[in-house]
């Protein structure tokens, strides 16, 4: 049985570094062609990662880099914006994003209250695996300490410690369920083009309600073939083309 | 303290002098008018010419329909061809409450044991100057001598109050000022009583304002003045310098100060005799006194913004007059060795807040800021001073270099123009020395670098260029999968720890529930020992295996019928099992054969082999399941 899973172990191990080293290769390739300055090479082959659905914060955040170089702020901001999701707390993901959002020409003003933004904030500031971790920690302790009183003879009760406990799961438990309902129901998406219209309606007879400037963030409320019903920070909503949009 | 011992040898001198010197003693009594109306104040003086020796205060007897206060006493001593005289003068305040005529009564005056009188004064108030007008005779007697009508009983604490005989005004020299200017905030207090100034209950609000108080003079100066037609004393009690920060319209709340006032000459110590005219400082130590709480009105003052018209670049808020000037502590130094250039910046003006002259950026140097001080001085009511900065100058390269001229400008309030003045350069020789920079002893922990790191521009940062490495979230999958395995192990267990603490707890209500719920765990545990001995070839193992099977059985049988096993016997078996079961169950037969064997077995009548063996555990077995389908 033993020698059973050593060899389990051993293969999957092999496999693995196979398959860190089929994508180090073109990684490798796609950084030395960004040092060399070919930034139109650096993007095709991180984009080539990218669909070999390597979900790598590193990738993105480069590319997101080698469209910058090439002045496309909007699929920069985008793939920036995805290295986020992987890494919230990445130093250099978070300068380059507020870097590039700088150079938008067009703002828009939060409008929400100020504890819809804190919420954002909070579940921005972690994935939602780590939070699921955090949680799971906080939930085993809590079961131990229960249980350990149960079996106890006489029963010690409910000290303190074990209220604290409840309480700080309890907290992070619901910031992991509303992380995970967030990342559900919430699609965001990155304005790719200059000028985007925002129509009245789901098609290009529709009147322009405004237009987005490239980079900006929006939120996709509903979709309706190759259109998306979108939500700005500031409550407007209108229909942009799918082709306009870039979904984070 | 010197002061005290001086005055004490010069009391005991004239002391001694009155002896010698003494003269004819006289006591005169004397009002500064006679007709009054109600609530105006009289001045009564009691005047003793050539009195010898200590002299206590006279004591007024209780005036009728008057209020009355001592205010203190005033002595003059002169020596004239050899001949003393001295003259020793009591101040009261009278002020009459009702209307009418009056005797003021003769006060008696106690000097060296003779007694003597003063002349009765006749006084008239004419009215009405207040709401409610009393008759003399209605009147309540008046004590001898009280507290003014608006103040507080002594010993209850005290409080502000409105009382045209006593107040303070805060007021400052200027009422619209540039930041950092000075302003001189002064309390000067006005009083027809014997008052003293007891410090301040409440400091001043002065936020927005850097200050310096003026230490005060012991012996405060004083001098009468007439205010509103009124005789007061007045003294300048504190002195404050005040700098406001930033422009602004300020109100000061000038706090709130006490004082006390002398209510009624108890004794009096030698120290009365000739300085105890106790004003502001010294009064009786016995006397009795009643603390007031004075509070100013606020002031307002204007901080206007500094004139932009020929600001110069390196004024940095220095307002008042200043001079500049600067030394080196080397003019020839190795390379990476530091010089220390002291500036001074002296002067009168708000010192304490000045900030060291800007240094250019230098090429062939590292500037470092070393060591400032300052020091106050108060001259007159201006507040001024010296400070001083320490700048240090590393070499980075070997020639000859210079140390810049420094500007140094302030805002010369007096002639509203700014001054700018500038140190000499210094010119430097630096030689060659392959010894590293270092900083000196202790300026590294000051951590005072000048320069800051500025950034030149402004760009995206570089990429990752490390292979990513799916490590972190391998882990992570493994840690979020076993601490997900961990959780629903801890929920069973404590389920399970639950459903435990339930059943024990109704099992302890009902034995026989729970002998009969826990027959068949019972028996299953004993039965896997059974089936052990079961397979045993050692033929001494046989009556064990007997007796534990007839064990197994028989209490199998005690805890589901909740019977003791000393009750339990075949017929009552047979008699429990009929009623459960169909007579004619082969079951029945099997259980009677069951019990024969074991007899049989027992007194060694019957041998039992290996497949006999593991047909009782069967059939115990058996037995037990149907037991417990029929429950």
């Amino acid at each position: 049985m033993r020698r059973f899973f050593f060899g389990v172990l051993v293969l999957s191990s092999i496999g693995a570094a196979y398959a860190l080293a089929d994508s180090a290769t073109p990684f490798r390739e796609a950084s030395l062609a960004y040092r060399g300055g070919d930034y139109s090479k650096a993007t095709s082959l991180y984009e080539s990662l990218v669909a070999k659905s390597s979900e790598s914060a590193d990738v993105f955040y480069n590319l997101g880099n080698a469209y910058f170089k090439q002045e496309h702020l909007g699929r920069a901001i985008l793939n920036y914006e995805k290295a986020r999701r992987l890494t919230p707390r990445d130093r250099d993901i978070l300068t380059n994003l507020e870097y590039v959002r700088g150079l938008l020409e067009y703002k828009i003003e939060d409008k929400r209250n100020w504890y819809f933004r804190t919420v954002d904030f909070l579940l921005g500031f972690f994935t939602q695996k780590e939070l699921g971790i955090v949680s799971l920690s906080f939930g085993f302790l809590f079961w131990i300490s229960w249980g350990f009183s149960l079996y106890r003879t006489p029963d010690s009760g409910w000290g303190w410690r074990r209220k604290t406990l409840l309480v700080v799961t309890a907290l992070f438990l619901s910031l992991w369920v509303m992380k995970s309902m967030h990342d559900v129901t919430v699609q965001e998406a990155i304005v790719l083009k200059s000028q985007a219209a925002v129509r009245y309606g789901p098609s290009f007879k529709d009147q322009v309600a405004f237009r987005l400037g490239e980079g900006m963030k929006v939120r996709i409320q509903k979709k309706a073939e190759d259109w998306n019903r979108v939500v700005l920070p500031n409550g407007e909503t209108g229909w942009m083309s799918q082709e306009e949009l870039g979904e984070i | 303290m010197m002061k005290r011992t001086l005055s004490f040898f010069i009391t005991l001198f004239l002391a001694l002098s009155y002896t010698v010197l003494a003269s004819d003693v006289q006591v005169i009594t004397s009002v500064d008018k006679k007709r009054v109306q109600i609530d105006e104040e009289i001045s009564l003086t009691i005047k003793i010419l050539g009195a010898r020796g200590n002299l206590q205060a006279p004591r007024l007897p209780s005036f009728q329909g008057f209020d009355s206060f001592y205010t203190g006493r005033t002595s003059h001593f002169t020596f004239v061809n050899g001949k003393s005289s001295a003259t020793i003068e009591f101040s009261y305040i009278l002020v009459p409450k009702v209307t009418g005529q009056f005797v003021l009564d003769s006060v008696e005056v106690w000097i060296e044991g003779k007694s003597y009188r003063t002349e009765r004064i006749e006084i008239e108030v004419i009215g009405p100057q207040v709401q409610q007008q009393v008759q003399p005779s209605q009147y309540p007697s008046v004590p001898t001598q009280t507290a003014p009508t608006t103040s507080q009983t002594s010993g209850s604490p005290p409080q502000v109050v409105q009382d045209d005989s006593v107040f303070v005004k805060a007021w400052i020299d200027k009422q619209s000022v540039y930041p950092n200017e000075q302003i001189l905030l002064t309390y000067t207090l006005y009083t027809r009583y014997d008052t003293r100034y007891e410090g301040f209950e409440e400091e001043p609000s002065v936020s927005g304002f850097w200050i310096e108080d003026f230490p005060l003079d012991r012996d405060l100066g004083r001098e009468t003045v007439l205010e509103k037609g009124r005789r007061y004393v007045k003294a300048d009690i504190r002195k404050v310098a005040l700098f406001p920060t930033t422009p602004a319209p300020y109100t000061i709340q000038p706090g709130v100060l006490k004082v006390s006032i002398r209510e009624e000459p108890k004794t009096t110590s030698v120290f009365d005799e000739f300085f105890g005219d106790s004003f502001f400082s010294g009064s009786s130590f016995f006397a009795r006194r009643i603390e007031r709480l004075l509070k100013p009105a606020p002031i307002t003052v204007t901080v206007k913004p500094f004139p932009e018209k020929g600001k110069p670049a390196s004024f940095n808020g220095a307002v008042g007059q200043f001079r500049l000037s600067a030394s080196v502590d080397k003019n020839e130094v190795k390379q990476n060795e530091p010089v220390t250039l002291k500036l001074v910046i002296e002067g009168e003006g708000n010192i304490e807040t000045l900030s060291r002259p800007p240094v250019p950026e230098l090429q062939s140097f590292k500037t470092y800021d070393g060591d400032s001080s300052s020091q106050l001085f108060k001259t007159g009511l201006t507040i001024g001073g010296k400070k001083i900065f320490e700048i240090l100058f590393i070499p980075t390269e070997a020639g000859e270099f210079s140390i810049p001229p420094l500007e140094f400008s302030f805002f010369d309030p007096r002639t509203e123009s700014y001054q700018t003045q500038r140190t000499q350069p210094f010119p430097l020789k630096i030689t060659p020395s392959a010894e590293p920079s270092r900083l000196p002893i202790g300026l590294p922990q000051k951590e005072v670098f000048k320069k800051e790191i500025k950034r030149e521009a402004k760009d995206i940062r570089y990429i990752h260029e490390e292979s990513p490495s799916t490590g972190t979230q391998r882990l992570q999958n493994y840690l979020y999968q076993g601490l997900l395995g961990l959780n629903i192990l801890g929920l069973l267990w404590v389920a399970n720890g639950l459903f435990r603490k339930r059943q024990e707890a109704v099992f302890s209500q009902n034995t026989a529930l729970k002998r009969r719920k826990l027959a068949r765990t019972f028996a299953s545990r004993r039965l896997k020992t059974l089936k052990t001995l079961a397979q045993s070839k050692d033929p001494r193992q046989v009556e064990k295996f007997v007796g534990e099977a007839e064990k197994v059985l028989s209490e199998y049988f005690c805890n589901k019928f909740n019977i003791s096993s000393y009750s339990f016997t075949r017929e009552w078996l047979e008699e429990k099992l009929v009623n459960l079961w169909d007579m004619q169950d082969p079951l029945l037969e099997q259980i009677r054969d069951f019990y024969d064997l074991v007899t049989e077995a027992r007194y060694g009548r019957g041998t039992l082999p290996l497949e006999e063996r593991q047909r009782i555990v069967e059939l115990i077995a058996t037995v037990i399941q149907r037991m417990e389908r029929v429950s």
